[in-house]
């Protein structure tokens, strides 16, 4: 190459770099803004063409993945924090940690002493400790799972006279205030607060509220999205997820997809072994399917191995239907001895499945007296539905449809207050509204009427 | 570290509280549906037979032992307060979707005197012993109100309610007459294979057979007078079926009665096509109106106990069949009368009776078999408006007539 050419070719090579490296930046710009472009279309594309969920597909992330796991460890947190409050006595948060370990021990085996020991731990840190200061939060919650809502607002208002609460605790006070809500019917009121709470802090318990609140205004396909939703999430710890699960196998029942029931609380006993209750909902499958013996079988399995009164009543039930009535018999007393005992404990807690528990297996006149009692409290549906139940029985129909009229101004729409209802206008005679009813239920449940349907003890609407 | 566990544990809290919501589960309950027929009301009875053994400790097998029980769970009292009769009848356990039920009849009859259509009915069987089960009521048959198969619905029996009083009202032979007419009417309006038959049969009268086909036309005058033999050996048929049946209480199971009927139709259809029997059509038409009869007759099994009120009801019951057979006979007239003479009758004939023959063939598979046939009930849907358009043309045709004729009489008598 001569030295012309040299001199001829190097003026245009460094212009060529110079335009190079000027298009160099826009072109990363470019292959970056089509990544993201492409990044952002799939992800639109998985979300909009999310389908149903499949429960086979479910899988558990960290934690126990059997109840026997979550029961032992449930007696060492007992242990360590009966320890820690010895050891530190007067602490007002150590005995809050013992407290929040009694009541998940009792949500375990359902065993009312941990609760009352629980009640009386939280009653004596708080009285010790100044206001605004406590367990306010956890005295909150037991007071609401027994019921007590009034004491639950004490102990929410002075929550908020804290002055500096974190994130956290405020959307736990949020979505304690919608539970409030819930137990006396004011749904919107409890929306409104289960919107601020996961606004402030998205938590499944949240996710799972706003889910339970639209299925129980009938809206099933919006309950059916947020909860596959939740249940989507990956590394979910097995407990959680087997109870998203069988959330997910009420709605089911609530819409009459019985197979899609089976396959959610299949999905629930895989993902969490020995759960009971995943199994009693697995034993009522199984008396759906027609196994009556079968789901017997499981039943006194399941009442024997946890003593809980809600699986012998299941069993006394289907023993009834089933034309078994000395074997039925037996079990509803001691059901009944279960909830009496739990009763001298905390009548409110237990007023609701008593009164269910007289409506299957016992007496509809003592089954109106506490339903009457728990909807004083809490003029809530499913305590308006044992109501109406006992009205009609007890030959008050009227009665009942203005209890179910107070429940449809809620807003609580399912299949069973519209067959409820029916019932109500058929006592009457009133053939035409009975029909309406009647119709309005099926189009909820297209199974409604299907005599099977009494065998659904467990996550029936 | 306190702190972190206690968000976890309140986490895990909050989610499980939602969890099994309490609800009224339901038991099965019992069912009463009450005839009400002159001098006497008849209950069809189904209680759960489970329920039953729950209530009693006993299994429900041993007839006697249930019909003593029914007896002591139930009693009827007049205004006055003077005691109905209870007697139980035929009582036996059947299987149902549910589970099996103790079916049983309970008879009451009224003292002398007082109404028969005014009492209060007392009821608690089960109800007595589990307070959770109720009894639904409803009135199945009530032949002075025109309430024939369909149920209107009294109220329930409950641990709260363990009687109804029950009030028909007032009703005299005259309402019994109008009550039955109209159950006949609608008996034979609602019974499409009744009408079919009959419709099928009428296709062929304005025509006359000829070396095995329907070839020439009839003069109006004989069409009429053939009308009118087949149309009353049909209900001398059907009547004398329905009279001995009410006398001497005569029943057939329904689903071979069923099936005869689907024949008849089937019959009726293909000599609609090609002449099985011509110049005989009356008296098949009296031969399958016995068997058309057998079906009238499960209708009137409850017409009452009196023999006055039977006949009475069964002069209505008829009365109401004709009405509505004559009243389409004389709305089809045109159209046979008129359409015979024209070139496409043929092929219209031809398609009418194929579609019956079609419809005769799925009612007699479904009849004889059992099962529900899709093509069954596609017919059942389909015949009710097939039937208005058939009159409607009919009428068309008769106006269309009626012009024609009224405009030719005006031309001649201009031109005269």
């Amino acid at each position: 190459m001569s030295q012309g050419a040299l001199a001829a070719t190097a003026p245009y090579e460094r212009s060529s770099t110079s335009g190079w490296l000027r298009w160099a930046p826009l072109a990363v710009l470019a292959a970056l803004a089509a990544i993201a472009l492409g990044a952002g279309l799939d992800r639109w594309r998985g979300a909009s063409s999310r389908g149903p969920l499949d429960p086979a597909l479910l899988h558990a992330g960290y934690g126990a993945s059997n109840f026997a796991a979550v029961r032992e460890r449930s007696e060492q947190v007992v242990y360590s924090a009966r320890q820690s409050v010895a050891r530190y006595p007067g602490e007002w948060l150590r005995e809050e940690g013992l407290a929040r370990a009694l009541m998940g021990r009792w949500r375990l085996t359902g065993n009312y002493a941990d609760l009352a020991e629980a009640d009386r731990l939280l009653d004596t840190a708080l009285a010790r400790t100044p206001d605004p200061a406590g367990p306010v939060l956890t005295r909150a919650l037991l007071s609401i799972d027994v019921h007590r809502l009034e004491e639950a607002e004490r102990a929410l208002a002075r929550f908020r006279r804290s002055v500096v609460p974190d994130d956290g605790d405020r959307a736990d006070a949020e979505a304690l205030t919608g539970d409030i809500a819930m137990q006396r019917g004011e749904l919107d009121e409890a929306a409104r607060h289960f919107a601020r709470a996961a606004q402030i802090a998205g938590t499944p318990g949240i996710g799972l509220r706003g889910a339970l609140l639209a299925s129980r205004r009938g809206d099933n396909l919006s309950a059916k999205r947020a909860l596959e939703a939740l249940l989507a999430k990956p590394r979910q710890p097995p407990a959680l997820l087997a109870e998203l699960a069988l959330q997910r196998a009420n709605i089911a029942y609530a819409e009459g997809d019985w197979d899609g029931a089976t396959s959610w609380v299949a999905a629930a006993r895989r993902v969490f072994k020995g759960y009971w209750l995943a199994d009693a909902y697995a034993a009522q499958n199984e008396a759906i399917a027609g196994h009556s013996s079968a789901a017997i079988a499981k039943y006194e399995e399941l009442a024997r191995r946890t003593s809980r009164p809600e699986v012998m009543d299941a069993l006394a039930h289907l023993l009834r239907l089933q034309g078994q009535p000395i074997e039925s018999k037996a079990w509803a007393a001691r059901a009944a001895a279960g909830w009496r005992a739990n009763a001298a404990l905390f009548p409110e807690a237990v007023a609701q499945h008593y009164a269910e528990h007289e409506l299957a297996v016992g007496s509809a006149a003592r089954a109106l007296t506490l339903a009457q009692v728990d909807v004083a409290g809490r003029p809530q549906w499913p305590g308006i539905a044992l109501l109406g139940r006992a009205l009609v029985l007890e030959g008050r129909p009227r009665e009942a449809l203005a209890q179910i009229a107070l429940a449809e101004r809620q807003g609580w729409r399912s299949a069973g207050l519209f067959m409820l209802k029916a019932d109500a206008q058929t006592a009457l005679g009133d053939q035409a509204g009975a029909d309406a009813s009647r119709a309005r239920a099926l189009a909820i449940n297209p199974r409604a009427a299907d005599p099977r349907i009494r065998l659904i003890w467990f996550g029936h609407d | 570290m306190i702190e972190l566990a206690r968000r976890a544990v309140l986490a895990l809290l909050l989610l499980v509280l939602l969890s099994a919501p309490a609800t009224a589960h339901l038991t099965p309950n019992s069912e009463i549906r009450l005839r009400f027929e002159p001098g006497v009301v008849r209950a069809d009875v189904l209680i759960p037979l489970a329920e039953y053994a729950y209530a009693t400790n006993r299994d429900g097998r041993d007839s006697r032992e249930l019909s003593s029980y029914l007896r002591d769970h139930t009693h009827a009292t007049a205004p006055d307060g003077r005691p109905w009769t209870v007697a139980v009848g035929d009582i036996h356990v059947e299987d149902a979707p549910g589970g099996p039920d103790i079916h049983a009849t309970v008879t009451y009859t009224p003292p002398r005197g007082p109404p028969d259509r005014r009492l209060t009915l007392a009821w608690d069987a089960v109800i007595r012993e589990a307070d959770s089960h109720f009894a639904l009521v409803s009135v199945e048959g009530d032949l002075a109100r025109g309430v024939g198969e369909a149920n209107d619905l009294v109220g329930s029996f409950t641990s709260g309610q363990p009687t109804l009083a029950i009030d028909r009202g007032a009703a005299g032979h005259d309402a019994l007459l109008s009550g039955a007419l109209w159950l006949g009417a609608r008996h034979i309006l609602e019974g499409h294979d009744h009408l079919l038959f009959l419709l099928a049969l009428l296709l062929p009268a304005p025509l006359v057979a000829r070396a095995g086909r329907w070839s020439d036309v009839r003069p109006a005058r004989s069409t009429l007078h053939n009308l009118a033999w087949v149309v009353s050996a049909f209900t001398l048929g059907h009547s004398a079926t329905l009279i001995a049946a009410a006398a001497f209480g005569a029943h057939l199971p329904t689903r071979p009665v069923e099936a005869a009927i689907a024949l008849s139709v089937l019959v009726s259809a293909v000599h609609a096509m090609r002449p099985l029997f011509p110049g005989r059509e009356p008296w098949i038409a009296f031969g399958f109106g016995l068997i058309h009869g057998l079906a009238f007759a499960t209708v009137i099994a409850g017409f009452g106990a009196s023999v006055a009120a039977r006949a009475i009801a069964i002069l209505g019951f008829n009365l109401g069949i004709e009405a509505v057979q004559l009243t389409l006979v004389v709305l089809l007239l045109p159209a046979l009368l008129l359409g015979a003479r024209q070139s496409w009758y043929h092929s219209a004939r031809l398609g009418f009776a194929g579609f019956a023959a079609v419809a005769a063939l799925a009612w007699l598979s479904e009849r004889i078999s059992g099962v529900p046939n899709p093509v069954a009930a596609g017919f059942a849907a389909v015949l009710p408006p097939l039937g208005l358009a058939l009159v409607a043309v009919s009428l068309l045709a008769g106006v269309a007539w009626l012009l024609r004729n009224r405009l030719m009489v005006a031309a001649v008598t201009n031109r005269a």
